[in-house]
């Protein structure tokens, strides 16, 4: 199917021209458009995420056959492309996503007890020994320690076994970890596509089950608020973590999400990038819009999260942060205060979508999640 | 004399139920159970609520601050609800007036812990308490007569939290959560280092200690429970270690053995984001349901097998009560209420109704529980 999307100042204008024409095209409620646009928004970051794990694995299964170093390169380059779209993908928690504890299974983060490491050579090991044999039929039996991103970069990056990533046993499991996670992008890239019993029709049911009740609903809005304020709030962690306390000497790399890739600052852009569009839906119909159509007040809400995305996107993306890694990071005194900058422009960010934006949207967020009895 | 689900029926189809906010008019049936919960509005209104799972009805009771669990006199006649740690205060309501009568200090140097249960005739009534000067949890006993505070013995352990009546009427069973706190410091976890959780079974009558079971990783903190027809305790833990720590979260015991954990993945612990809110056994089975806020889940156990049967995906999930002989009904922070009816071990979402301007809390109490 061919989507065409407009820019919304050109969608205005044609919307302008066909009412004065005297074909005024139904109005539809802000929260069924936004349901329309956040599944034109999503379902590309699936569709991505599928096709760089196909990628991955032909790359994968190239380098098993006949592994050389150039070999292990490509892997390598495209792990970093499926593990881009994963990251933009995460952001979403709501939808096919949420159904077998998904998200587990692309990623387990944080992983302070290296026990990333410490399943996949047990794995590995009951390989050597003969005692079995790893297949797309059994892959799903192990933990989702040792699967996922995570289980590829230490099999391909970490630079003790790296090396050893072409021997026949790492190479069969390297490529059922591949196969396991391309399956479940499959399934949540089908969940995601348009049809009856598919989320996006669930989506705008929701959205025009908000209008029958006594009292306006705002669901969708709800999802992609909170959805929003997870991603940042783990953002902020990724960069916590291995900053530590203020001062150079507690900053731990070994604690950024990506330390055998060295790519964890590429990931936190990736996936700012996307909360952003997010919270845009692109071109179409967004929060913004939504949080604008309320009132005055609403539409300066809308303008200081931008102000504040814009912000955090500055930072990350400053002279001082280019081409560089959070491991160099959080040990450089010049680096590691953008960092802290980084880390207090995302904090503001967050606790707009957390507070302002809801409040403005009357939505709740995270009563008893937060509650801690 | 009536039954305490027919008593509260009657009572909300009377119409003397429906306040502010609700639906007038509208019937409702003779086969639902009302339930009893904390809420709070947009504005931060905490209210004790009394309302049908089925449609829009309720009787809003505004409370001045965030309260917890919630208990149900044997007669129906009564609900006791509970403040939430470190709060002071118990707040009576009189089902036939639906009004608050009468709202209870905690005695001097202590505090509630947020759960409650009746004796079984209802002359008594049991609260997990802290008493922050010693850095010990008590249960407190109240004659339920003039609501007198009677008498108090040790929880055996520190930081108490849900207790359930035993079937056998006498013992108590207390899930002594292990974590230290000081109302000066009202939230902030004192011991989490040194920290050892207990599920605990004491005489309510001399305090005496009969058994007593620590499980697992002394972070794993045995908070939330609910106990069987058969007398088997399923309880629900919130870990106090790493996000990404794998922790058996729901494990269940019966008198006299070990404390055996529920089975399941990796992924489906990690799943649970290491927190508990509610535990439920249904009646006349062998399945238990739990939910988690944090992980966004309902899930459904077979206690028998040890293992999960189902589960689903319900935002901000916390309160869980029973409200018909084959159904359970789960609560939300977005003012919904979801309802599972089970035939065997088939479990499918029923109904989905939403209150407006509602967030519930973290639990809910039905006419066919103990509270």
């Amino acid at each position: 199917m061919i989507r065409c999307s407009f820019p919304k100042k050109i969608a205005a204008t044609i919307t302008t021209m066909l009412m004065l024409a005297g074909c005024q095209p139904a109005e539809q409620e802000p929260e069924v458009k936004l349901a329309i646009s956040t599944a034109n928004v999503v379902k590309p970051l699936y569709d991505s995420l599928s096709q760089n794990l196909s990628l991955l694995s032909d790359h994968a299964e190239s380098y098993c056959k006949s592994p050389s170093s150039f070999g292990l390169v490509e892997v390598q380059e495209s792990w970093k492309a499926a593990m881009g779209s994963w990251q933009a993908a995460s952001i979403i928690n709501f939808g096919p996503v949420t159904l077998g504890s998904m998200a587990w299974k692309f990623q387990f983060w944080p992983d302070r007890k290296n026990l990333i490491r410490k399943k996949i050579e047990s794995a590995v090991e009951i390989a050597n020994k003969g005692k079995k044999q790893w297949t797309d039929a059994n892959i799903a039996k192990a933990s989702v320690v040792a699967r996922g991103l995570g289980g590829v970069e230490y099999l391909v990056f970490d630079s003790e076994v790296s090396s050893l990533a072409g021997e026949p046993v790492r190479c069969q499991y390297l490529l059922a970890v591949i196969g396991d996670m391309q399956r479940n992008a499959k399934r949540l890239s089908r969940g995601w596509q348009e049809g009856e019993q598919r989320y996006p029709e669930e989506l705008k049911a929701m959205a025009q089950q908000g209008y029958e009740g006594a009292e306006e609903l705002y669901q969708v809005s709800g999802l992609l608020v909170s959805s929003l304020y997870a991603s940042l709030e783990t953002s902020i962690r990724k960069l916590k973590m291995p900053y530590g306390k203020d001062d150079a000497q507690s900053g731990n790399a070994y604690l950024a999400e990506s330390w055998r890739s060295q790519t964890s600052l590429d990931h936190l852009r990736t996936t700012l990038s996307s909360s952003y569009q997010l919270y845009l839906a692109g071109e179409e119909y967004g929060l913004d819009d939504r949080l604008s159509g309320v009132d005055d007040e609403g539409r300066a809400i809308a303008k200081e999260v931008k102000t504040a995305f814009h912000n955090a996107e500055s930072i990350v993306n400053s002279e001082t942060l280019k081409n560089t890694t959070l491991t160099e990071s959080v040990k450089d005194s010049d680096k590691r205060e953008k960092i802290a900058q980084l880390i207090d422009s995302l904090t503001n960010l967050k606790n707009l979508v957390g507070s302002q934006v809801p409040d403005k949207l009357g939505i709740p967020l995270g009563f008893n999640s937060n509650d801690g009895d | 004399m009536l039954s305490r689900r027919e008593f509260l029926s009657q009572l909300l189809m009377s119409g003397a139920a429906i306040a502010a906010g609700s639906l007038a008019g509208c019937s409702f049936s003779q086969n639902v159970s009302p339930l009893l919960s904390v809420a709070r509005d947009r504005k931060g209104q905490y209210s004790i609520r009394i309302f049908s799972p089925e449609t829009v009805q309720q009787r809003i009771l505004n409370i001045p601050g965030r309260a917890h669990g919630l208990s149900l006199h044997p007669s129906g006649r009564i609900a006791v609800c509970h403040d939430r740690r470190p709060g002071r205060r118990m707040y009576i309501v009189d089902l036939e007036d639906q009004s608050l009568s009468r709202t209870l200090e905690a005695a001097p140097n202590r505090h509630f812990f947020g759960h409650g249960v009746f004796s079984p005739d209802g002359n008594f009534l049991y609260t997990t308490e802290n008493n922050y000067q010693k850095g010990e949890g008590v249960i407190g006993g109240y004659q339920v007569s003039d609501w007198s505070r009677i008498d108090e013995f040790s929880s055996r352990g520190i930081g108490c939290h849900e207790l359930r009546l035993h079937p056998d009427g006498e013992t108590l069973v207390v899930a002594n959560g292990g974590i230290l706190t000081h109302p000066d410091q009202p939230r902030k976890k004192l011991n989490l280092e040194s920290m050892t959780p207990k599920l605990s079974y004491i005489n309510r009558h001399t305090g005496e200690l009969l058994e007593e079971r620590s499980f697992g990783h002394h972070q794993l903190s045995i908070r939330h429970l609910d106990v069987a027809d058969d007398g088997t305790a399923v309880i629900g833990m919130q870990y106090q270690g790493d996000k990404t720590d794998i922790q058996p979260l729901v494990a269940l015991h019966r008198r006299g053995e070990a404390i055996q954990p529920m089975v399941a993945e990796d992924d489906q612990w990690l799943g649970l984001s290491q927190y508990i809110a509610s535990v439920v056994c249904l009646p006349g089975s062998q399945i238990a349901v739990t939910t988690t806020p944090r992980g966004n889940r309902v899930v459904f156990w077979n206690m028998n097998a040890r293992r999960q049967i189902a589960s689903f995906h319900v935002s901000d999930v916390a309160g869980a009560a029973l409200t018909g002989s084959n159904q359970v009904t789960v609560s939300n922070g977005g003012g919904e209420l979801i309802t599972y009816s089970y035939e065997g071990y088939d479990m499918k979402e029923a109904s989905r109704l939403r209150y407006p301007d509602t967030n519930w809390d973290n639990h809910m109490a039905s006419s066919t529980t103990n509270g």
